[in-house]
């Protein structure tokens, strides 16, 4: 019996760590071939150089692709975040009727195929003389995102104790003061989680971004596709690499940020369980 | 304009509760998602009805792109693939996440899960485009996994793993198995270990309690890792389209070449489909997970009679 346990768990293991090397297996493989002389998709790798990433420095388009990138999804984010934190106060401090349904509504651009909502907003932006530019591509990623902000600034509103509210309107404090030093530092926490998710997620995007966009807007994502449908050399690789360590610092500047709050395992536990109930 | 602002903020205090508080309030996110959104989602339906006709659009009422879309068999071929990947990818998924959620879940060390959970959850932050690109590397010809298969001797010439449905599907479940983790995970980590404990001590073997315990305790995340997994699979298209090289025609794949060649109608009755089957799919697997349920539980209570 006790054995028969120990093996079970062993042949776990061994599963787990075969998983494991399958996740971590194409980005190793990236790795490597940034740093190969060879042709990009011989292995194994003849030899280690780093001219690719000598050559990086003249592929300007990636650069400026990056900057697009990047303006773009702080764009989306911020008006998403702002957008979406007052109707969570609308919808979850004062329900009305049809509130449910309101919300539903504008939780619904997740369910949504991103390729779907990405040739609706070309029609859309064609006819409204916007597409092409990235304030169109905010606009439409803004949409995509708006979900995660309502779920997660939603559920923190909704979990919001009234005393310190209506301590402060006791002591005479203005109502603009009460949201802006009791309510807003208590959502922080959620804005920035619910930031992240959504930076990371708007950053990705693909379908919206690919038929939108003219060549001189292309974000980072857009670029790297249809340089890869094209050529085939590790230059792709090295960005790749830039990318990956680029996902990994904010990854853990944002568990930085997090763990330096304090609160926050409680929070997040409570939080996770009533989102899947 | 400082009344209008106190108005926003007055919410606060009860007292001053007023419709237009919680108009102000709704009026950004309502102008976006009413134009951009329902806007473009509209307009893009009414395009549905328009006719394409030798590489031009008319304006028109027809059916014509339905009754294709839903008559010739060639689109009946894209809806098979699309679906087939779909399936595949999720009973892989399903097969690679359960072990590796029932390993985590049942580690003591925080340390090691805390790695194992870093390991599982680095793919999503890295994009899809990212990660089609190591697929591809990998699959290719002269790739990694032919030079190991052929030093094996399992082929002599290596296999055609790229530009075909086995590519596309193995770069997918890489794409999609965190989704697939989460919610098992999830479940798993918080069903109450008193009741396997409870097992054990009536004499269940860990197979037995496996099985009669965990495993339909576990359904309702299975379920919903399967929700997610094949509405993601049926609506990917950055992956079919990298790795299936413009071979693997899916769904998606299909709309934005129809888009490309301003076939708008064509293009978004293929769309409307996509919606619809995600949204179809979606329901059917939740009322099987919830008749799973049942049917578990009123077995336990005969049992307990």
């Amino acid at each position: 019996m006790v054995s028969s346990n120990r093996l079970t768990k062993l042949l776990l293991y061994v599963f787990t760590g075969m998983v494991a090397i399958y996740l971590l297996l194409p980005l190793l493989m990236i790795v490597m071939t940034s740093v190969g002389s060879g042709s990009a998709s011989k292995f194994p790798p003849e030899g280690f150089t780093l001219k690719w990433y000598a050559n990086l420095a003249e592929q300007t388009q990636f650069l400026h692709a990056f900057k697009n990138s990047l303006i773009a999804s702080t764009g989306a984010v911020l008006l998403a975040l702002v957008t979406g934190t007052l109707a969570s106060l609308a919808i979850v401090q004062y329900p009305f009727r049809g509130s449910g349904l309101l919300r539903a509504f504008f939780v619904s651009p997740m369910v949504m195929p991103k390729i779907t909502l990405g040739i609706a907003y070309l029609i859309l932006f064609s006819k409204m003389h916007i597409a092409g530019g990235l304030f169109a591509l905010i606009l439409g990623e803004a949409v995509i995102v708006l979900p995660f902000v309502l779920t997660i600034v939603g559920s923190a509103l909704a979990n919001l104790q009234p005393v310190y509210r209506e301590a402060a309107a006791d002591m005479g404090a203005s109502p603009i003061r009460i949201f802006f030093t009791i309510t807003l530092p208590q959502l922080k926490l959620s804005l920035l989680l619910s930031g992240s998710i959504a930076f990371v997620f708007t950053f990705d995007q693909v379908e919206a971004a690919l038929l939108l966009l003219r060549q001189d807007s292309y974000t980072l994502p857009i670029q790297l596709f249809l340089y890869m449908e094209k050529w085939q050399d590790p230059t792709i690789a090295v960005v790749s690499v830039v990318l990956i360590v680029f996902a990994l610092v904010l990854f853990l500047l944002i568990r930085l940020v997090l763990r330096s709050l304090t609160g926050m395992e409680g929070m997040l536990g409570g939080r996770k369980k009533q989102r899947r109930s | 304009m400082k009344r209008v602002t106190e108005r926003v903020v007055n919410l606060y205090s009860s007292q001053h509760r007023h419709w237009m508080t919680q108009f102000l309030l709704l009026v950004p996110a309502l102008a976006l998602m009413g134009v951009v959104y329902l806007g473009s989602l509209l307009i893009f339906g009414r395009y549905s009805f328009d006719i394409y006709e030798n590489g031009k659009l008319i304006r028109g009422w027809d059916w014509a792109s339905y009754r294709a879309f839903l008559t010739d068999p060639y689109y009946w071929k894209l809806i098979g693939t699309t679906f087939r990947i779909a399936f595949k990818v999720t009973l892989w998924s399903v097969l690679l996440a359960y072990p590796l959620a029932y390993t985590i879940a049942g580690l003591k060390k925080p340390g090691l899960k805390q790695w194992l959970l870093l390991l599982t959850f680095l793919p999503l932050l890295v994009s899809a485009v990212v990660r089609s690109y190591g697929w591809q590397l990998l699959l290719s010809r002269q790739g990694m996994m032919n030079w190991l298969f052929t030093h094996l001797g399992i082929t002599e010439e290596g296999f055609n793993m790229m530009y075909n449905e086995t590519g596309v599907v193995v770069a997918l479940v890489h794409i999609f198995l965190p989704f697939m983790v989460f919610p098992i995970l999830n479940v798993l980590s918080q069903s109450d270990a008193s009741l396997k404990a409870a097992a054990q001590d009536l004499g269940a073997g860990s197979w037995r309690t496996f099985f009669t315990i965990t495993l339909p305790l576990s359904a309702r995340g299975v379920a919903s890792g399967i929700q997610i997994v094949f509405t993601l699979c049926l609506t990917a298209f950055t992956t079919p389209q990298l790795i299936g090289g413009g071979r693997v025609m899916t769904l998606p794949v299909f709309i934005y070449q129809r888009t490309l060649d301003t076939n708008w109608p064509m293009a978004a009755v293929a769309s409307l489909f996509l919606l619809v089957s995600s949204i179809v799919v979606s329901l059917i697997v939740n009322k099987g997970a919830d008749m799973l349920m049942f049917r578990r539980s009123r077995k336990g209570g005969q049992a307990h009679g």
